[in-house]
């Protein structure tokens, strides 16, 4: 009865165009009403506070203005300079700029739609002109725009580490680093088949750009990547210290290196920062409490016992949980995701005796790919507004990156190397 | 209102900055708890932000394919409902948890003020997305409906 | 009509529908409730995972109170932090919306001011002070008195009975023998004032992290040292890093189980003997439950080839004592004189 009230609510709320955040809230509300608990409204308001008074996610707010930073202060541009020295002169040259660029700037920001933007702005307009096929550029940003959330930092695993209590975010920030750069290469190697294909930038092969100032004038914004992960890893600071290191880098190269900003206009990058802030967290806060509800009335329990019953082939319920999660993905953002799911799948996980680790990767990898599919995709809604491309159309264009996304979510479900490696050889 | 809202946003993005700084430059050891109680602040009253320029994320599936009246119609109700929770939760929930924290005394313990201050973000955050809403409700003069999310308004995820 | 409309009108109708349904949901439960007044049924709330000690021990006194009432008083436990953090659990006894939780002292001392005095450093002599205080008149005293959070005003909270949480003891790469050695390491603490001031005054560094970043941190260099009980160093698997353990017993903060001061206030007097028996019986089963799993915790750890140190703790009391006398001011002193001459 009060799983009906809660899901059903929470469906005609988000196609009423509630926005997410709120049809959580609200869902949960009526849910907590039919349970018959004493101050629902105060406990609620207070789960959704408490649930974000956190000082790990205080890394989410600096990643996101770390990005802003670099996106109004000509890091993407730079930085897409040096992709194209490095690989610009093979056909179909530009797609690869475009997915490198991305997995670069995903190495400096925590968030994927920050990537699409930044360097949609730039390159969707450029490889529009060099005749690739619009669609297939809005489709090639939004599916490299994801590697940033594998490759560190990444905004998904920390809330990930903040839901699943005694998961190290730098352990996972190391073990994103070679699924992100596979997602990468496989995300490339697409690419290269379909510019063949379809005769994409096969005659301006041959262009370069001159590898020396394009690889100075990067030469800052790569340093940050050095500094941040650098730092982590050698365990200098947190990952929240590290974010901050990371504003105050970005805002020197912006202000004072390159001074695309004027001083005047920084207080509407941070104010759009806060807002974004807003966005990602608040959604966090009422996710919380749904998370919450959902915890006290055991339905976390249920779901293990139930996956568990269906087989007890490991690699059948990996592929149940997989499927699952896709389409879970579907239509719903990665971060309440992460958080309602995280306690449903992680104990089932875990009995068949996977390493949290490769879990959180697993869950990451897979609700990732929802952020490039409709109807609620926010990578896609990113890429499509920027490139000026219909939803329906980038879609079709996406499918041959699906596959690729598929692929590699395969390899990393069950070849835990790929994520625990690196980890391991840390310890 | 939408530029005092956006300058108290800047103003609490800035000084969560500072403190962590302050943190990670070990000047004072009050300032974690500091830091996390600004969190709470900037993601209240940033979410109210979002909401006034209709940057939460929603699902424009269904309700854009409706003709202009009853679009209008479930975009008025979605603010109305959102008002509702705003006005019930953030508002009257969190009042209450406000003033019973301020009632009963309770520190936080390296800031040494009452946990009251920082659910106070929670009614201040429920003032502004109720007025918001009211604006939302209110007819508008080009007769159009206001949506919730302007998919160029989406940025980071 | 419009399919536009129709549609519209299908997701308001389940909508609607759905919140009639939760009104009516909790009709239901209310008329049921309020139905047979003689039956009570208290939520308790813990964030200890079920194989805990804590966990069997609320168990224990879930199962006592049933039997002493006859199957008039039934306990749900929450485990696991289901219903949030122990902070959370107090504002929620505060408000009634939780009947009973186990939370240690140190967040109590939010609420009631007084309770801090088991945070200050080296407070008990041995593990024997301890109890006998918990137990004797400074103890119960305690308890009876949580209801009144200072200067005759309520805090919403009553104390039931105090459970075992063992000692904080210094964990390290290099070994801790004498205060000295503390000199110049930072060391991962509890984001306790207390705690961060006793660091500091033997001249190393408190670094406040969550309890997940422990391991990583001391693999990597980024702390040289903890401080937990025997048990959580064993289960986190800190010993792998971590090839010293310092006996020192810097802290011994009990766990406390309260009710909600709106719960208690309904009961009968018939009703709060059954609880104060049960609660009795169920901590005096908790404490050897936990000193069991403390024992082997210890013999595990030199298994593992840890080293174990245990140094003359009026040493290092006396290295702390600026902590102490920093933190001891009215009520807190008064209570720690009272401790510490109890014998
Ligand atoms: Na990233
Ligand atoms: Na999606």
């Amino acid at each position: 009865m009060f799983l009906a009230i809660l899901i059903i609510a929470f469906i005609c709320l988000l196609l009423l165009e509630v926005p997410i955040a709120f049809a959580v809230g609200i869902a949960t509300l009526l849910a907590a009403i039919s349970l018959g608990d004493t101050d629902v409204l105060q406990n609620i308001a207070s789960d959704m506070a408490n649930s974000v008074s956190s000082f790990t996610l205080l890394a989410i707010p600096f990643f996101i203005l770390a990005g802003d930073l670099m996106g109004a202060g000509g890091l993407a541009r730079r930085l897409i300079n040096f992709a194209s020295a490095l690989v610009g002169r093979i056909p179909g040259g530009l797609s690869l700029v475009n997915t490198l660029t991305c997995m670069l700037f995903g190495s400096i920001s925590g968030s994927a739609a920050a990537a699409v933007s930044s360097i949609g702005n730039t390159l969707i307009p450029e490889m529009n002109k060099k005749n690739y096929g619009k669609d297939f550029n809005v489709a090639v940003t939004t599916a490299g725009s994801i590697t940033g959330l594998l490759i560190p930092p990444s905004n998904s695993m920390i809330v990930y580490a903040v839901v699943a209590s005694g998961v190290s975010i730098s352990s996972l920030f190391l073990a994103g680093i070679v699924p992100g750069l596979l997602l990468g290469f496989v995300l490339m190697v697409t690419c290269l088949i379909i510019c063949k294909k379809k005769g994409y930038g096969q005659d301006t092969a041959g262009q370069t750009v001159a590898f020396v100032p394009a690889f100075f004038s990067a030469l800052p914004s790569l340093l940050l990547v050095v500094i941040v992960l650098g730092g982590i890893f050698a365990g200098w600071f947190t990952a929240t210290e590290a974010s901050a290191i990371a504003v105050v880098w970005s805002l020197l190269l912006a202000c004072v290196f390159y001074r695309e900003i004027p001083l005047r206009e920084l207080p509407a990058v941070i104010a759009r920062s806060a807002r974004t802030t807003g966005v990602v967290l608040f959604l966090v806060a009422a996710s919380s409490a749904m998370s919450q509800l959902l915890t006290a009335e055991q339905v976390p329990q249920l779901v293990s016992a139930t996956l568990l019953s269906l087989s007890d082939n490991p690699i059948v319920i990996l592929l149940i949980i997989n499927i699952a999660l896709l389409l879970v993905g579907t239509f719903m953002d990665i971060t309440p995701a992460i958080l309602i799911f995280t306690p449903i799948f992680l104990p089932v996980a875990i009995d068949l005796g996977m390493d949290p680790i490769h879990f959180g990767i697993l869950l990451i990898a897979n609700l990732s790919i929802g952020l490039c599919t409709p109807p609620v995709g926010t990578c896609l809604f990113v890429g499509c507004s920027v490139g000026k491309a219909k939803i329906a159309e980038v879609s079709r264009a996406m499918l041959p990156f699906y596959i690729a996304m598929i692929l590699v979510l395969v390899a990393i479900t069950y070849i835990p190397s790929i994520s625990l490696w690196l980890p391991s050889l840390f310890e | 209102m939408l530029k005092l809202l956006r300058i108290i946003c800047a103003v609490c993005l800035t000084s969560l900055l500072v403190t962590v700084l302050m943190v990670i430059l070990k000047l004072f050891t009050w300032t974690s708890e500091f830091s996390e109680f600004m969190l709470v602040w900037t993601v209240m009253l940033g979410g109210a932000l979002a909401y006034a320029e209709n940057s939460h994320l929603g699902l424009d599936i269904l309700v854009e394919k409706f003709d202009d009246a009853t679009r209008r119609m479930a975009l008025f109700i979605s603010h109305f409902l959102i008002l509702l929770f705003a006005a019930s939760v953030l508002l009257y929930g969190g009042t209450n948890l406000m003033l019973e924290r301020f009632s009963m005394g309770q520190l936080m313990p390296s800031l040494g003020i009452s946990k009251g201050w920082l659910y106070l973000s929670l009614p201040i955050a429920g003032v502004f997305i109720c007025l918001s809403a009211l604006a939302n409700l209110l007819p508008r003069k080009d007769g159009k409906a206001q949506p919730h999310s302007t998919v160029s308004d989406v940025e980071n995820s | 009509m419009k399919k536009s409309q129709l549609i519209l009108g299908i997701l308001l109708g389940a909508l609607l529908a759905s919140g009639l349904f939760a009104y009516l949901g909790k009709q239901q439960l209310s008329s049921s409730s309020a139905g047979s007044s003689q039956q009570r049924e208290l939520s308790i709330a813990h964030t200890l995972p079920t194989s805990h000690p804590v966990h069997q021990g609320i168990e224990r006194f879930a199962k006592r109170l049933e039997a002493l009432s006859g199957g008039q008083m039934t306990c749900t436990i929450y485990p696991s932090g289901q219903l949030g953090s122990e902070t959370q659990y107090l504002e929620k006894l505060q408000s009634g919306s939780i009947d009973i939780a186990k939370t240690s002292a140190g967040p109590i001392a939010n609420f009631v001011p007084r309770m801090q005095v088991f945070s200050l450093p080296y407070l008990f002599r041995d593990r024997e002070h301890y109890w006998k205080v918990l137990d004797g008149e400074v103890g119960q005293g305690m308890l009876d008195k949580l209801a009144d959070r200072g200067e005759g005003k309520p805090s919403g909270i009553q104390g039931i009975c105090f459970y075992d949480a063992g000692s904080r003891n210094f964990y390290t790469k290099e070994p801790v023998t004498k205060p000295e050695d503390l000199k110049g390491m930072t060391i991962r603490v509890m984001k306790d004032p207390v705690a961060i001031s006793m660091m500091e005054t033997f001249g190393s560094t408190p670094k406040p992290m969550p309890g997940g970043e422990i391991y990583s941190a001391l693999q990597r260099g980024n702390i040289q040292g903890a401080e937990n009980n025997p048990p959580t160093f064993m289960k986190d698997s800190h010993w792998e890093v971590c090839k010293h353990f310092t006996f020192d017993h810097h802290s011994r903060i009990p766990d406390v189980l309260s009710m909600s001061s709106k719960t208690w206030n309904k009961l009968t007097d018939q009703e709060k003997e059954w609880i104060k028996t049960a609660a009795r019986e169920s901590s005096l089963f908790q404490r050897q439950l936990w000193q069991e799993q403390s024992d082997l915790a210890t013999e595990a750890m030199k298994e593992k080839g840890v080293t174990i140190h245990r140094p003359d703790p009026a040493l290092f009391e006396k290295a702390a004592s600026a902590t102490s006398s920093q933190f001891m001011k009215g009520e807190v002193k008064t209570l720690a004189e009272q401790i510490k001459s109890t014998q």
